[in-house]
Order: C-alpha cells, then sequence, then structure tokens
C-alpha cells in the first residue's frame, strides 16, 4: 500500500469579492519531498499556503494532508505542521528565547524539552547571541530564522515556508537553505514558496509553477539536473515573459 | 523526524501560559525602555484605581442620604452599576485598538481549537490591565453597600462575577464586530451611514429631562414623596438594562429575594455567553478572510482601478509640502484607524444625548456647559491625536520613511505638510464635534465658545511642536492596522502628558487672570493662538535638524520589519 500523498489539493477555489486568488487548484505532494512553488507576484501562492495551513477557508474544493481531509480547527493537524509566512507573528515584546519556550509549551512541551530545544534552534539558526534580546529589535532576517526555529521546535512532518528568503542576508539564506535541505533528509515534507529561482532550481526536489492562480508546470529534479540553468527560461515563457519588453516613455 | 511529536496542550496549561504571556507583555510595555518611567505610570494607575475603589465606599457608606435613604441609595447603585458597565464594554472600542497578546490571528498555528483559545482569552481579558480600574470600584461599593444594604457576600461576590463575565464578553464580541467593519473595502461607507443614522437617531430622541434629579441633588436628606417617585421611576428604567442588572440583582440578595438575584446573575451570564458566541464567530471570519459581512472583501495584493490623482499645490507652499500634506491626509482619512480615531468622541456625543447628560452638565457646569463640553473634546481630540499621529511622526510609513531622506526636499518641507495635514484633520474633528454638541444636544448656547475656539488652536500648536521633537528623538514604528495597538512609549508618553498639562494649565491661567482683572475671556485667551505659533515656529528648525541628524535612528525604528 502506497503513502498518501502529504499534501494534496483539488480543485481549490478561492475567491476574494469579485477577484479569482485561486481558479480549481489540483496540486499533489508527495512525502518526504522539498517542493517549490513559484510564480509572479498576485499568481496565488501565499493564498494557497494559507489555505493548506488551515489560515484561511476556501471558498469550495477539497484539501487533504497526509491523506485526511483538513479540518483547519483539529488541534491534531496542527500538531503535524509547522509554518512559517511572510509576516512571522510574533509577538513584539518577548525575548528571542520566551518566544520560543511560549511557541513550545503551546504545542503542548514540558519546561524543560521547551528550554533545550529552544535553545538547540537558537544555536542551529545562529540566533544564541541575540536569544536575549527582544523580538522588537530583530533584524527581518532575524524575525525570519526565529519564525523558522518557531515552526520546528514541535518537531512537524509537514513543513510551509512562505517566502523565507524575503528580506534576508546572504548568509542566513545559506543557513535557512541548509535546515531546509537537512529537513527533508530526516523524512519531512516541506512546501516553499520563493521569487528566487536560483534557490528553487538549486534545493528543491520538484518545482511548480503558479499563474493566475493556476498550477500551470512541475518540473521534477531530474529536469532540472538535465539542463541546469533552464528554471528561469521556463519561467519566464509559462507566464509570459517572452512579450516584448515594453517601451520607455521619450523622456526618460 | 525522528523527535518524538507532543501532545496538544491542557486546557489549564494553555490558561497559565496565557496568563503569564500577558503579565510578560504588560511589564515589558510598561517598562518601555526606562524602569522609571514605567514605575511611575504603574504608581499613577495604582493610585487612580485606589482612588476610585475609596470613593465608591466613601459614596455608598458615607454620603448620608445613600446611606440612609433606600430610594436614593438605589438610585445610585443603579446608576453606577450602569455606568461600570457602560463604560467597561466601550473601552475596547474607546482604546481604538488591540493588544497583539490578543490577535487571535497569531495564535492560528496552535494546536488550540479558536473557541477554546478566544475563551482562554476572554477570562484572561478580565485581568487585563485597563479593567483592572473596575474592580476596587467594585470592591469599595461592596465594601460600602455591605454596612448599610448587606446583601450578603457570597451574593455580593457571585453577582458581581456575573457582571464581570458580562462586560468582558459584550466588550469584546463589540470590538470583533468593529474590526470587520473596518476590513471591509466600505468601512468608510458603512461607518459614514452608522455615523448618519445613529445621529439621525438620537436628533429625534426625544430629550431626557433629568433635570429634576439635580435640581434634588442639594436636599436629598428632604426630596419630597412626588421626586422620589421619579428617582424611583428612573432606577427601575436604568436597572431594566444589563448593564444594571448588576443592582437589581444585590437588591434583590439584600431583600432575601434569592431566586429573583440568581436569575439576574443567569441572565448576565446569558448575554455574555450570546456576545461570546456572536464575538467568536466575527473574530473567526475576520482573521480567516471570509466572506465579508459586508459586502467584498480586501483582496490581497487587490489595486484600485482609479487612475491617481494629480493633487495640487496649496498656495504659499511649496510643491513637496502640499504633495506631503496631501499624501499624510489621505494616509489619515483611508486607512482604519485614523477613521476609528475620528469616529470614536462621536459615538461618545451620542451616548452622552441618549443618557440626558445636558442636564448633569448645565448643573456642574452652568450657562457656559456647552463650550466647557466642545473644550474638553478639543482636549480629547488634542490627547488623542498627539498620541497617535503627532508623535508618531513617519511611524505609519514604515519603508516610506527613507524616501524622507532620499528625495530632494529638505525635511522641514515634510514636517510643515504632515503638520499641516495633521492640523487639518484634528480641526474637522473637533468642528465636527462642536456642531454634533450644537445640533444634538438640546440647550446648548453659544456662551463661553471663546474657549475652545482660541484654546483648541493653541494647544494644536503646542502639541505638533512637542510632536515634532519627540517623533525625532523617539522615533517608534505605528501600524495602521487595526489588529495592532500602539502607544507611545516611555519618553514620548510623558511628553504628550506634559503638553497636554502645560497647554491646560495656560489656557486655564489665561482664564483665571481675566476674572482676576475683570476682563472678558478673549482678552486674555486672544494671544494664546499667536504664543503657540511662536512655539511652534521656534521649536521647527530644532526638529527640522534633529530629523536631519537621527535619521539612521529613524529609518532603524521604523523601517526595520
Amino acid at each position: 500500500m502506497t503513502a498518501p500523498p502529504a499534501i494534496q489539493t483539488r480543485s481549490l477555489v478561492k475567491r476574494f469579492g469579485k477577484t479569482v486568488a485561486l481558479d480549481r487548484l489540483d496540486l499533489t505532494v508527495e512525502a518526504g519531498l522539498l517542493y517549490g512553488l513559484l510564480g509572479p507576484n498576485g499568481a496565488g501562492k501565499s493564498t494557497t499556503v494559507s489555505l493548506v495551513t488551515g489560515t484561511m477557508r476556501p471558498t469550495t474544493g477539497e484539501i487533504f494532508l497526509e491523506g485526511r481531509p483538513l479540518d483547519p480547527d483539529d488541534p491534531s493537524f496542527k500538531q503535524r505542521i509547522g509554518v512559517v509566512s511572510e509576516e512571522p507573528p510574533l509577538f513584539e515584546r518577548l525575548r528571542g528565547a520566551e518566544m520560543l519556550v511560549f511557541t513550545g509549551r503551546m504545542f503542548g512541551l514540558d519546561p524543560d524539552p521547551s528550554v533545550t530545544r529552544a535553545a538547540q534552534l537558537l544555536d542551529l539558526l545562529g540566533l544564541t547571541a541575540q536569544g536575549q534580546g527582544l523580538v522588537a529589535d530583530y533584524s527581518r532576517g532575524m524575525r525570519k530564522k526565529l519564525a523558522i526555529a518557531c515552526a520546528l521546535i514541535h518537531a512537524p512532518r509537514l513543513l510551509f515556508f512562505d517566502e523565507p528568503f524575503e528580506g534576508v542576508d546572504a548568509l542566513s539564506a545559506d543557513t535557512i537553505r541548509r535546515v531546509l535541505t537537512g529537513l527533508t533528509a530526516r523524512g519531512a515534507t516541506v512546501l516553499l514558496t520563493t521569487h528566487i529561482l536560483e534557490v528553487a532550481e538549486r534545493i528543491c526536489d520538484r518545482v511548480g509553477i503558479i499563474h493566475r492562480g493556476n498550477l500551470v508546470r512541475e518540473v521534477s529534479r531530474e529536469e532540472l539536473d538535465a539542463a541546469p540553468g533552464s528554471l528561469a527560461d521556463l519561467f519566464r515563457r509559462v507566464v509570459g515573459g517572452d512579450e516584448p519588453p515594453p517601451t520607455l516613455p521619450e523622456w526618460l | 523526524m525522528t523527535a518524538p511529536r507532543p501532545d496538544a496542550p491542557r486546557f489549564w496549561t494553555t490558561v497559565g501560559l496565557m496568563i503569564r504571556l500577558r503579565f510578560l507583555l504588560f511589564a515589558r510595555r510598561l517598562s518601555g525602555r526606562g524602569w522609571l518611567s514605567g514605575g511611575l505610570a504603574l504608581l499613577m494607575v495604582a493610585g487612580l484605581a485606589v482612588g476610585l475603589g475609596v470613593g465608591s465606599y466613601l459614596v455608598f457608606a458615607a454620603v448620608p442620604a445613600v446611606a440612609t435613604n433606600r430610594i436614593w441609595r438605589a438610585f445610585f447603585l443603579g446608576l453606577y452599576s450602569f455606568l461600570i458597565g457602560v463604560f467597561w464594554v466601550l473601552w475596547p472600542l474607546v482604546a481604538a485598538q488591540v493588544d497583539e497578546a490578543y490577535e487571535l490571528g497569531r495564535y492560528l498555528h496552535y494546536p488550540v481549537r479558536p473557541a477554546r483559545l478566544y475563551l482562554i482569552q476572554t477570562a484572561v481579558g478580565l485581568a487585563e490591565p485597563s479593567v483592572i480600574f473596575f474592580y476596587p470600584a467594585l470592591l469599595g461599593a461592596g465594601l460600602g453597600l455591605a454596612r448599610t444594604l448587606a446583601p450578603g457576600a457570597f451574593a455580593t461576590a457571585g453577582l458581581m462575577v456575573c457582571f464581570a463575565l458580562m462586560n468582558v464578553a459584550v466588550g469584546r464580541a463589540l470590538l470583533s464586530l468593529f474590526l470587520n467593519v473596518m476590513r471591509s473595502r466600505r468601512s468608510a461607507e458603512i461607518l459614514l451611514a452608522a455615523f448618519g443614522g445613529a445621529l439621525g437617531v438620537a436628533a429625534l430622541l426625544p430629550a431626557v429631562d433629568a433635570s429634576w434629579l439635580f435640581s434634588q441633588l442639594g436636599s436629598m436628606a428632604t426630596a419630597s414623596p412626588e421626586d422620589l417617585g421619579e428617582i424611583l421611576r428612573a432606577t427601575g428604567a436604568v436597572t431594566d438594562t444589563p448593564p444594571g442588572w448588576l443592582a437589581y440583582g444585590l437588591r434583590a440578595a439584600a431583600m432575601g429575594h434569592t431566586a429573583t438575584a440568581a436569575g439576574t446573575a443567569l441572565g448576565m451570564i446569558t448575554v455574555g455567553a450570546v456576545a461570546w458566541l456572536a464575538g467568536l464567530v466575527l473574530l473567526k471570519r475576520f482573521y480567516r478572510g471570509g466572506r465579508d459581512l459586508f459586502g467584498a472583501s480586501r483582496t490581497p495584493g487587490a489595486t484600485s482601478p482609479a487612475p491617481p490623482t494629480p493633487g495640487w499645490r496649496l498656495p504659499g507652499l511649496s510643491a513637496a509640502t502640499s504633495a506631503v500634506f496631501q499624501k499624510e491626509l489621505r494616509t489619515m482619512t483611508s486607512n482604519p484607524k485614523g477613521r476609528m480615531v475620528f469616529a470614536v468622541p462621536f459615538f461618545l456625543l451620542i451616548l452622552l444625548k441618549v443618557v440626558g447628560a445636558p442636564q448633569l452638565l448645565q448643573y456642574l457646569w452652568g450657562p457656559t456647559w456647552a463650550a466647557t463640553l466642545v473644550a474638553f473634546l478639543g482636549l480629547y481630540v488634542l490627547a488623542v491625536s498627539a498620541g497617535q499621529l503627532f508623535v508618531a511622526g513617519f511611524g505609519y510609513d514604515g519603508q516610506g520613511v527613507r524616501l524622507v531622506f532620499l528625495t530632494p526636499a529638505p525635511p522641514d518641507a515634510w514636517l510643515r505638510g504632515r503638520n499641516l495635514a495633521q492640523a487639518t484633520f484634528a480641526t474637522a474633528q473637533v468642528l465636527g464635534l462642536a456642531l454634533a454638541v450644537f445640533g444634538l444636544l438640546p440647550g446648548a448656547r453659544a456662551a463661553g465658545l471663546a474657549l475652545p475656539i482660541l484654546g483648541f488652536p493653541f494647544g494644536l500648536v503646542v502639541l505638533l511642536a512637542v510632536g515634532n521633537l519627540v517623533a525625532a528623538r523617539h522615533p517608534q514604528r505605528y501600524h495602521l492596522s487595526l489588529a495592532r495597538r500602539d502607544r507611545p512609549r516611555g519618553a514620548a508618553a510623558l511628553a504628550v502628558i506634559g503638553g497636554l498639562a502645560v497647554v491646560s494649565l495656560t489656557t486655564l491661567g489665561a482664564l483665571s487672570l481675566a476674572a482676576l482683572a475683570g476682563l472678558p475671556a478673549p482678552a486674555t485667551l486672544a494671544p494664546l493662538p499667536v504664543v503657540g505659533a511662536l512655539v511652534y515656529r521656534l521649536a521647527l528648525p530644532l526638529a527640522t535638524r534633529w530629523t536631519s541628524l537621527r535619521r539612521e535612528q529613524i529609518i532603524s525604528a521604523i523601517a526595520r520589519s
């Protein structure tokens, strides 16, 4: 018997008033993969993550995580996932270490393991020196890394990273890349959205390109390896970047 | 992953975590960047709370007419219960924002059902710092009553707990409704319609004639039977409403009507439960992006199809200052927080009309009560504007603050444009309030209007000057979203309080001087706006210099996230 896909959506639709953000999205992510979801701004990447993590409700359609229909209010579902949203919901006036321990406790960890795991995660993400600083004083990159630590503290099997490299310096990005690949090496499934095609091409096992709320193309690791550097061309072709460049006004 | 995943936390673990989180965040907010200002603020809060408690005790235990006459006692108890209930429920709205610890959105990823989380947060809301004011008042009243009415300690405690639960639940439900309104793409139209509706209804309502009551206050012990009958009817009217149920229950308990008291307690719990459920539904809708209650929701990334407007240039001002003015004015009027800051005092005014406050104000302030009320509303507008707008400086601009230092326009053009927009916003608000006072409240006369007409511009320009200096010295990120609570921190808060105190004392000093010299009030008030303008003119170069010199700190504080 084969394992069910880690993430599956069927005819997923999300409308905001008259705007259709997702239009019958069918997405399947097999267990143990690092799946990169790419797309231009407004394509529906973040909406997809919000829907599959239960922070938004779909207009119509179905979502399955590890073969079970998604119940966003079910604590056991939340226990299985870790989420890093584009704007991490951190408490500004907590210290980094306090934020992590609080998160661990909210996920049911006892105090001692929470403290131990918090210290290990701060170390893993290079935040040990800033652990006693207020979140309000953190830079964007530090916040991202703290949010990643918060998403990992309860050892989830399914991880969702919405633009983890946005506004992050090269060293931090490198740390995050290593954490992501390390997680999938341990058997976790990671769904990652990003604008940075080079990163997706380098680390993802499979890449999906979403455009105007639809999954328009998927690329496997083998295809990426067969033609290095081809993802950017494919992306432009698929989302309409082949159109002629705009003509500059005369005064410019 | 190989590490064992824990089970979801138990109910009491979550309660403990939430309480600890609240207190941690409260302590950090209080301390800000220094413990001295935090300690002073704590002392001030504690002093006010104790004062309320002692005052409440004295009203019920030591005022002879209240202590000895059961009708007056019942009336004051009813009024007391009603006022505390109304303020408790309205407080989250008046505070105009949601504390970060209350944002359900921050907990959506945790393995706790939203209903349980909301229940815990409502319960923790009983110990919210702002509502802690009400407990000494309730305790003082309870102890005062124990000397005269004697409803019994158990019944008193039980009824007060039910009262507190009802108020917290209703307050949070109202806030949830407001958040939904503000999220709506049509929030401006909804607010305008609510305004129009409420103002219309308030204008049509017959005036509540409470003059008989205030004429009796000086001779409560010797009131005639007819007057006492009127007081009884008023007591009945007040205690028939949910905020007055506490008084009804306490009186029933004192008279030995246990079943009636228990029924009242049950009634309060029922109202609280219904409000709690409504609040939960509304909050889930707010955070999960459900269908807008009032039509189309805001769409992430959606843009307005309207073409950009060409803008205008104000006479006598540079293009840059005019552009900043236009941008700032648009920022203030087109965001939920600005609209809420603008709307709240109008609703308070409607409430004053509904409860028949003009007679009380006339009793307290005499024939110039309307002008005095406008002056107090002006002070309120100044306090809120200074705390939320003036000292925020470029705080609402986020990454946009970099533009201040990237464009060729000098910083003073930015400051002038911003101040002009802030002054326009606050003046429009206070003019609207003045019109509402004279249009809505019966018996309002123009006598004494020199006080607000000359006092407000003085306070406005002085506080704008204070705001410019504070914004440069203590830059802070502010948020346009109602889902974020922003308060000026430490020194900035003290500067606002200090500025308001100086403005108030100077105005009162000018009034006293006029009285002493036998001059009409305008004679001493008239120079104030000129003095204010001078203060602003002198402070502007310093604020400009500080803004320029401290660009690194300003950008770091505001554009960081």
